[in-house]
């Protein structure tokens, strides 16, 4: 049986992310670290190998390889390990590895057992608007960074259960410390609500321009996750949603975002054009 | 005819041979090592090629090299002898009170000394900081030769080993440490962490010391009259204050350490409930070390109040103390054969 070209590097990649996570993981629970360029060869050669997958995805489609719901996954597995490696380097945090990985290899493995893996890229129809690319671009960014935050959260709160359990060995006394991971989790939503707002602006700029080009049920699903976050942010910013309360809404928000992937993946590929917004300066 | 081969020799007391008493004359002051070292190599004394002194508050050991096995063996006597004199102790008591030993076991000892495997603490870290100062000493004194040069770095890289695949060194294991880390498990970097003492019991001060060991400045001392902690403020560099103002100090404070002597818990469920309230999110650390305690247990159950007491940190202190004593079997052993290793390749140049 042949596999399409591109699916086997993205394959491929997958498969590095779940060695790379399994290998982090086997550390831990010895409780240690994992080594170093072990772990960032098998996260850096998946990467690698994904971006070749989704380039060629790409190249085939002539747009952004976001045509259904595998290649969205795919893309979004890319950008979370993306800004792992960017956070990595900005922030040092302990055991972030692990988590990161963690979430690429249950994503990407989720992509992979979908019916739409391997089916032909269709891309966006709209790929001539450079708006709706860049639009499309950063809501996957967000969607990101929210996929971090509630890995970050995750880590919040298991460093906050082992502290309250009194937990000193294995994994517990590797995660770092909640004032760390809780400041970083605030600037990961902020940015993460910056960069959705920007891409639902931009969405919604086009929609004006076409209405009725954007089914009703993406608009209320983009929004509501819009409206989630920034709710949770507003309460954050008022410290009326702290702490543990603070980070389950991250990770509950984002298994919402996840299955809001659907209803908003659907529409995206048939979105057309909209000359409201056009690419010339 | 054959050369000689050069025989690596030790005379040492530390703690495992020797009272403390002992341990205190035979220690070194500064003046007290340099004088050491000119009769372990001076003309008018040992006249040895090369020697090391490593002296520290538990141990002071003698490292050397004789020209060969014989010499080495004869040197004993003389040793004993002289550093006997120097300390003021009968050859004899101290023979009874030190330890000699010869070749690939000193070697095996030294990688011992470096990994922590022989400290009173066992796996501690400390120890090798001191075995690199006393071998840069005799580096810059030019006691150090090609045979102890060799020994002592391949003792650093052992310890390493040791540190990086065995759990020798993992996990704190002193009331204070482990109170520490906990810290450094809540707020990181404890630099900008405000400490609350309540009271001034003896558990306190070394939680205290170890929680400042590690960054912690700012500090208020509370006792049950101003006076009486102004009193202990002075010493600590601390703002004094009294028991009265608890409820406005607690929503200011990030760890509290409590270590005073009361009947009945000076700080109840609903004062931290309170105070957690007013943090907006930030974890309070309560640390109680008092007996009977100052904390209310059902103060436990509340979100973001991390509350412990004695024996819970003396439980965390005794785990990683018993995983340290299973993995210290193995370290030895491997270290042992790393040691032999070395001695071997010595033996064979």
């Amino acid at each position: 049986m042949s596999v399409h070209p591109p699916l086997e590097f993205l394959y491929a990649g997958v498969a590095l992310y779940v060695l790379g996570f399994a290998y982090a993981l086997a550390a831990a629970m010895r409780g240690r670290e994992h080594g170093r360029p072990i772990f960032y060869g098998l996260i850096l050669a998946g990467f690698a190998a994904q971006s070749v997958g989704l380039y060629q995805l790409g190249l085939e489609a002539r747009s952004y390889p976001v045509g259904n719901a595998f290649e969205l996954l795919q893309v979004l597995v890319w950008v979370t390990v993306f800004l792992y490696l960017f956070l990595r380097t900005t922030f040092g945090l302990r055991m972030l590895g692990l988590f990161a990985s963690g979430l690429a290899a249950l994503l990407g493995v989720i992509s992979l057992l979908l019916p739409s893996a391997g089916e032909p890229s269709q891309g966006l129809a709209s790929s001539g608007n450079p708006w709706i690319e860049f639009h499309v671009g950063l809501a996957l960014f967000s969607y990101g960074v929210f996929g971090l935050l509630a890995v970050t959260a995750i880590m919040y709160l298991l460093q906050s259960h082992g502290l309250e359990r009194k937990r000193f060995t294995g994994i517990f006394r590797l995660l770092p410390s909640l004032a760390e991971l809780d400041a970083l989790n605030r600037q990961l939503l902020l940015v993460g609500v910056w960069a959705l707002s920007l891409a639902l602006t931009l969405g919604l700029l086009n929609w004006m321009g076409r209405p009725g080009s954007v089914g009703a049920g993406k608009l209320i699903v983009a929004f509501t996750v819009w409206i989630g976050y920034l709710a949770v942010g507003w309460l954050r910013w008022r410290k009326r949603l702290v702490a543990g309360p603070y980070a389950w809404s991250c990770v509950v928000l984002f298994a919402l975002a996840m299955f809001s992937l659907w209803p908003v993946s659907r529409p995206v590929a048939r979105l057309p054009a909209a000359p409201i917004v056009n690419s010339s300066p | 005819m054959e050369p000689s081969i050069p025989e690596l020799f030790l005379l040492g007391s530390t703690h495992r041979t020797a009272p403390l008493e002992v341990r205190e004359r035979l220690a070194l002051s500064a003046e007290r090592l340099d004088a050491a070292y000119l009769l372990l190599r001076g003309p008018d004394g040992l006249a040895l090629p090369e020697c090391l002194v490593l002296n520290t508050c538990n141990r002071v050991e003698l490292y050397g090299v004789a020209p060969d096995a014989a010499a080495a063996e004869a040197l004993r006597a003389r040793l004993l002898e002289q550093m006997g004199r120097f300390h003021l102790l009968d050859p004899a008591d101290l023979e009874r009170f030190s330890f000699w030993k010869k070749g690939g076991q000193v070697v095996e000892h030294l990688f011992d000394v470096a990994a922590g495997l022989d400290s009173q603490m066992v796996g501690e870290t400390e120890i090798l900081g001191q075995v690199k100062d006393s071998y840069f000493d005799a580096a810059r004194r030019g006691t150090a030769g090609p045979v102890l040069n060799r020994v002592f770095q391949k003792s650093f890289q052992a310890a390493k080993w040791a540190r990086t695949h065995t759990a020798i060194g993992r996990g704190a294991v002193s009331i204070g440490s482990v109170a520490a880390e906990l810290a450094t498990r809540m707020f990181g970097e404890l630099a900008r962490s405000r400490l609350l003492l309540i009271g001034a019991g003896e558990a306190g001060q070394s939680v205290l010391q170890a929680l400042r060991s590690r960054g912690a400045r700012s500090l208020t001392l509370a006792s049950r009259t101003l006076a009486h902690a102004q009193e202990l403020a002075g010493a600590h560099g601390a703002v004094a204050a009294d028991l009265a103002r608890l409820p406005e100090l607690l929503p200011e404070t990030d760890i509290v350490l409590c270590a005073l002597a009361a009947d009945a818990p000076v700080l109840a469920r609903t004062s931290l409930a309170a105070a957690v309230s007013a943090r907006a999110g930030l974890p309070l650390f309560v640390i109680d070390l008092a007996v009977p305690r100052n904390v209310a247990p059902d103060a436990a159950s509340l979100k973001n109040v991390y509350l412990y007491n004695l024996d819970d940190l003396a439980a965390i202190a005794n785990e990683n103390l018993q995983s340290r004593l299973t993995a210290m079997e193995t370290c030895r052993l491997t270290l042992a054969e790393k040691a032999r290793h070395v001695w071997e390749s010595l033996r064979g140049r």
